[in-house]
């Protein structure tokens, strides 16, 4: 499989930011593999460490059949473009006021996948004094759309009235 | 200044510091940054936006303090700009604005402008027909200047320079012209050395010092001198005329060649980045003779110092810097070695365009002047054989060493132009015979000059009336007595050499 195809069927996979680097860690140690005494089968059980759909999608790609001299160097040269596209993958920083579950987390990726850009990956940060809502970094582009940020703006409002009619 | 989250607020671009190297910062985000505006980072330092590639942004470091990788920076939607008003006279500031450490407190102006425009157009500039008096005797006869013309000062370290600036700036203080200092990476010392003499001298009014130190930042010591520059401008703008001394930019292009070579551009001559001479010629170029909107002629006139290594003025700067202004006072270290003061080498200074300014009395003593001093040269070599030399070479040899003597100028020493005028007809005519009579009677004059009211009209009215030197001498030699007599001097025969 060449790899901007398994890339476009990965990437629907990942979610976060966490999952590609899960992933860069697994193919990694699936490259060191190739230096060491480990059988075929050991080098398939590399990919298990993943989530069920990631390590099939993988494992087909990869480890199908066993790792010899002569396609070694192909598949590594294979890993590392994949690689190298996956770290080039745009994210989208998300503070929120709470640590999301998984739901929640398939939730936001699922929806941003459909609505912005399949190739935009999460990164999750929590920041409790946001109060609620979130705060959104993309592409340089910084988006408050938080709970502390909404009543600070209404404070400062009130704030205005009260001096103005004491002015 | 506001805080980090307010700019991040404001401007929603938000950028991550990717590598730091020494002043210069790379960081990714940003999308709409510009060129040459001013970034924030997270822990509150500024910076400069030096270039732009697709996905980052090159940043100089406006700080001493480290950015780290990881780092937020955010836009502040400013570009670099120099707060510019009355407020900043008498006080010495860094190119912000913001008063150097010396317990100052400064009203800070309501007006900014931005530090880096482009020089003004052919338009808006007119020819140089003022003369700007240096109140050091030797370049206003010999190397004169005029208002808005840009003249180099070059020399080696420890030749007069600094002392020939205090002069010029306490000269044209005097006169009304708001001077500011641009001190380049100077020694603290060194800036407050300057602040106290303008202090003392009384010129705290028309003088602003914008300095900064060796110790500062190299994006911040870069901007010095186009910091005085704005602020010049800004008082042109208002109706002065300025003199802007930018000491010295030598060290100017070498923290620029630092930065730049950090900035990893590629290294042409002595390592200088290739757009050096753009980069001064630029900054030179916005010096001038101005006709403001309502029809004024405002000056800006800029004196730029260069030092050059063991009378070598054949460097790379140093000759950039000769091709782009209007000439160079040289100061030359055998001059200096030989005991003259200012050790100013008149053979090898230029000045190209203050002769235009120039009265007809003063163009004909210069002439005279330059073919006596060359003529001395010439026949200095003989002065070793002056046992067997002819009695012509010994009164040269004589008069040219008077000549020296009158035009020795003590540090801090201002003079009169009229009154030196005067005194070189009655040198010229053989008034002296020996040097300290010469020198003692200078004193004299100067003193008497210095408080009698009609000391200063007789001499205003000779210099005014004479259109040559031969004029001059010849109403000299008829109102000797009156001359010699308001000056308090001893009646002697008074004849034309």
């Amino acid at each position: 499989m060449d790899s901007p195809a398994l890339f476009d069927q990965l990437i629907i996979l990942l979610r976060t930011t966490s999952d590609v680097a899960s992933v860069l860690l697994v193919l990694q140690e699936f490259i060191d593999s190739f230096y060491s005494s480990k059988t075929h089968e050991e080098q398939q059980q590399i990919f298990k460490k993943l989530s069920p759909q990631i390590s099939i999608l993988l494992t087909e790609a990869f480890a199908k059949e066993p790792i010899t001299p002569e396609n070694q160097i192909t598949i590594k040269r294979q890993i590392d473009d994949l690689s190298d596209t996956l770290q080039k993958c745009k994210k989208m920083i998300m503070t929120l006021a709470f640590q999301p579950d998984e739901e929640t987390t398939t939730f936001f990726s699922e929806w941003i996948k459909k609505n912005v850009s399949k190739d935009l990956l999460l990164d999750f940060q929590f920041d409790k004094s946001i109060v609620g809502g979130a705060v959104i970094i993309v592409g340089g582009v910084y988006k408050d759309y938080s709970v502390k940020k909404q009543l600070s703006n209404k404070f400062q409002i009130q704030k205005e009235e009260i001096m103005g009619l004491l002015d | 200044m506001k805080q980090f989250q307010q700019y991040l607020t404001i401007s929603e671009e938000i950028g991550f510091v990717e590598a730091c190297n020494q002043s210069i910062v790379h960081a990714n985000g940003l999308p709409n940054a510009t060129l040459q505006e001013i970034v924030m980072f997270e822990n509150g330092e500024l910076g400069v936006i030096l270039s732009m590639g697709r996905e980052e942004v090159e940043i100089l470091l406006l700080s001493k303090s480290s950015v780290k990788a990881g780092m937020k920076v955010t836009r502040t939607g400013s570009k670099q700009e120099m707060p510019v008003g009355f407020e900043l006279l008498g006080k010495a500031v860094n190119p912000f604005g913001q008063a150097l450490n010396t317990g100052q407190s400064i009203d800070k102006p309501k007006i900014s402008r931005p530090i880096d425009i482009s020089p003004s157009g052919i338009n808006t500039r007119k020819r140089i027909e003022q003369s700007f008096e240096t109140g050091v005797t030797l370049v206003d006869l010999l190397i004169p200047l005029g208002k808005g013309q840009r003249e180099l000062v070059i020399g080696d370290r420890k030749t007069g320079k600094t002392s020939f600036l205090y002069q010029t700036i306490l000269k044209q203080a005097t006169m009304g012209t708001i001077c500011i200092y641009a001190g380049i990476g100077k020694k603290t010392t060194d800036i407050k050395k300057m602040e106290t003499f303008f202090h003392n001298a009384g010129i705290d009014n028309n003088t602003v010092i914008i300095a900064t130190s060796s110790e500062d930042p190299a994006g911040v010591i870069f901007l010095t001198p186009y910091a005085a520059m704005t602020l010049a401008e800004y008082f042109r703008d208002e109706g002065h005329d300025v003199l802007v001394v930018m000491d010295d930019l030598f060290t100017h292009a070498k923290f620029y060649r630092e930065i730049m070579l950090i900035g990893r551009r590629f290294p042409g001559r002595n390592a200088y980045p290739a757009d050096i001479f753009y980069t001064h010629a630029r900054l030179l170029e916005r010096a001038g003779n101005f006709v403001l909107a309502n029809g004024s002629e405002h000056s800006i006139t800029c004196l730029p110092v260069v030092e050059s290594v063991e009378g070598d003025i054949a460097g790379f700067i140093q000759t950039n810097l000769m091709s782009m202004t209007d000439g160079h006072i040289y100061f030359d270290v055998d001059m200096f070695a030989k005991g003259n003061r200012p050790a100013i080498n008149p053979f090898v200074s230029v000045s190209r365009v203050g002769r235009q300014t120039q009265s007809q009395l003063r163009l004909t003593i210069n002439r005279e002047l330059i073919s006596f001093l060359t003529l001395h040269n010439k026949i200095e070599s003989f002065s070793h054989f002056s046992a067997e030399a002819g009695a012509g070479v010994k009164r040269t040899l004589a008069v040219a060493d008077r000549i020296f003597a009158y035009f020795t100028q003590g540090a801090n020493e201002v003079k009169n132009l009229d009154l030196q005028i005067v005194i070189f007809c009655l040198l010229w005519a053989d008034y002296w015979q020996d040097n300290t009579k010469m020198e003692k009677d200078i004193a004299t004059i100067t003193q008497t000059h210095k408080n009698s009211i009609e000391a200063q009209s007789l001499v205003k009215d000779l210099v005014s009336h004479a259109n040559s030197l031969n004029e001059l001498l010849a109403t000299v030699r008829k109102q000797q007595d009156k001359i010699l007599s308001v000056f308090g001097l001893q009646v002697v025969n008074v004849t034309n050499i």
